[in-house]
């Protein structure tokens, strides 16, 4: 029975000391200090997609403008802002958050099968850059609704990798626009919102300094503490 | 007590086990793509890794493996082969690509899109083409779950495609199986795994 019930303290230190990612989703383990970021646009083309191609009345930048009023107008836990000011320091550890197209990736080959990506700078658990590059290699558009890979839509994927940004990995919740598979979800869903929340509710938490005493608390009272992370966990 | 432990440990490793990370929008390929499409294919041993910032500004990561089997390309059992993954961490400082980079010590399946391209992560559809080998005999996938087979036709006949969720389409592994088709399947052995490379070849 020792012995179980050292296992079960263990399993309890290690809920404890596991941040809380959402009921579904889950955390990159990074996050800003601060809860905004500003991203710049100036290294997007001026124009929209091309010919026919879905969306061809609207610009990459407005697109990205539209992404970023997406992310914000259902939450409140983080703001991005956009300017279309030209960024520095693309691929470098400093300089500007940047949105931009390229056929290449930090001076690498995307390679066959990558849209885009987000290449984040760290210290730590803090995030201190984030770069948004898209291939120019694929064919784009920006559409809403049924998804349709050819084109890909530039505002989905931004969104998406916007929210990666954030420090959001993917989650298990296949309606979310943070589930892998790109989906006809083209808006955050509660689940994206929930979990963006739960980790700058930490950084919030972590300026009062009032969240990890209460878990060490809890780590000490064993089995009666888990109840109380769990009732915490819900609430939170 | 024993099986308690035993239930207790697979709970624990299944909630706390590293899980998928990736924050870029890579494709879906399908098993029979990634053996077909994939420059060489080996089997390898991770012998040493370094990580250095480069003059354009970036962090790589050097990744010496051992080759211990050439299951396709343009290799040498016994040779050493290096390969470079943008990211990696020097002097406390981060860039993360969400590459899955192998680490030292590290036995396992690899399916190399190019050597000497210069991509962003050198292996075929990043974690699509990234097979670990667990001191057990397990062969752990992109999601980091445990290998139990391929399914007979995994290519892609639609016109749609999809983005990764971290393992190859077609590759079975152990929760979706167990969702789907109970009663379970053994894991495969390192055998097994190469005939299925072998019979997903043209």
């Amino acid at each position: 029975m020792t012995i179980f019930r050292q296992m079960l303290r263990s399993f309890l230190l290690l809920l404890i000391f596991t941040p809380y990612q959402g009921a579904q989703s889950e955390a990159l383990g990074q996050k800003w200090p601060n809860t905004s970021a500003t991203f710049l646009t100036g290294g997007l083309p001026s124009d929209g997609p091309a010919g026919s191609l879905p969306g061809n009345a609207e610009t990459w930048k407005g697109a990205a403008n539209e992404a970023v009023n997406r992310w914000n107008n259902v939450q409140s836990a983080f703001t991005l802002i956009i300017s279309s000011a030209a960024g520095s320091g693309v691929c470098h550890a400093f300089g500007d958050n940047n949105l931009i197209f390229s056929s290449t990736a930090c001076s690498s080959a995307f390679g066959a099968n990558t849209l885009a990506i987000t290449a984040g700078w760290s210290s730590g658990t803090t995030i201190v850059k984030a770069d948004i590059i898209f291939n120019s290699n694929k064919v784009w558009g920006i559409y809403d609704g049924p998804i349709r890979f050819s084109p890909e839509d530039f505002r989905r994927v931004a969104m998406h990798e916007m929210g990666h940004a954030m420090g959001l990995a993917h989650t298990t919740v296949s309606s979310a626009l943070m589930f892998a598979t790109a989906s006809d979800t083209f808006l955050p869903t509660p689940d994206d919102v929930e979990s963006l929340e739960a980790i700058y509710k930490e950084v919030e938490e972590s300026k009062s300094g009032g969240g990890s005493s209460i878990y060490l608390l809890l780590s000490i009272l064993g089995i009666g503490g888990l109840r109380l992370v769990s009732a915490h966990k819900k609430a939170g | 007590m024993l099986f308690i432990q035993k239930i207790f440990l697979l709970i624990c490793l299944y909630l706390f086990s590293s899980q998928s990370v990736l924050a870029s929008s890579i494709l879906e390929v399908d098993f029979h793509q990634v053996v077909n499409k994939a420059e060489s294919i080996f089997e390898g041993e991770v012998v040493a890794t370094s990580s250095e910032f480069s003059a354009d500004g970036n962090i790589y990561t050097f990744v010496d493996f051992l080759v211990l089997d050439v299951l396709s390309g343009d290799l040498n059992i016994g040779e050493s082969i290096t390969l470079r993954f943008t990211g990696g961490t020097v002097n406390g400082l981060t860039l993360n690509m969400d590459s899955s980079i192998p680490d030292i010590g590290e036995h396992g399946v690899y399916f190399i899109e190019s050597i000497n391209a210069q991509l962003i992560n050198p292996l075929y559809g990043w974690s699509q083409g990234h097979y670990r080998i667990q001191a057990d005999g397990h062969i752990i996938a992109g999601d980091n779950r445990v290998v139990i087979g391929a399914e007979e036709n995994s290519r892609n006949n639609s016109s749609k495609q999809k983005l990764s969720t971290g393992t190859a389409r077609g590759i079975i592994t152990l929760p979706q199986q167990q969702v789907n088709t109970p009663p379970l399947s053994p894991p495969i052995s390192l055998y097994e795994f190469k005939r299925l490379i072998k019979d997903a070849k043209k």
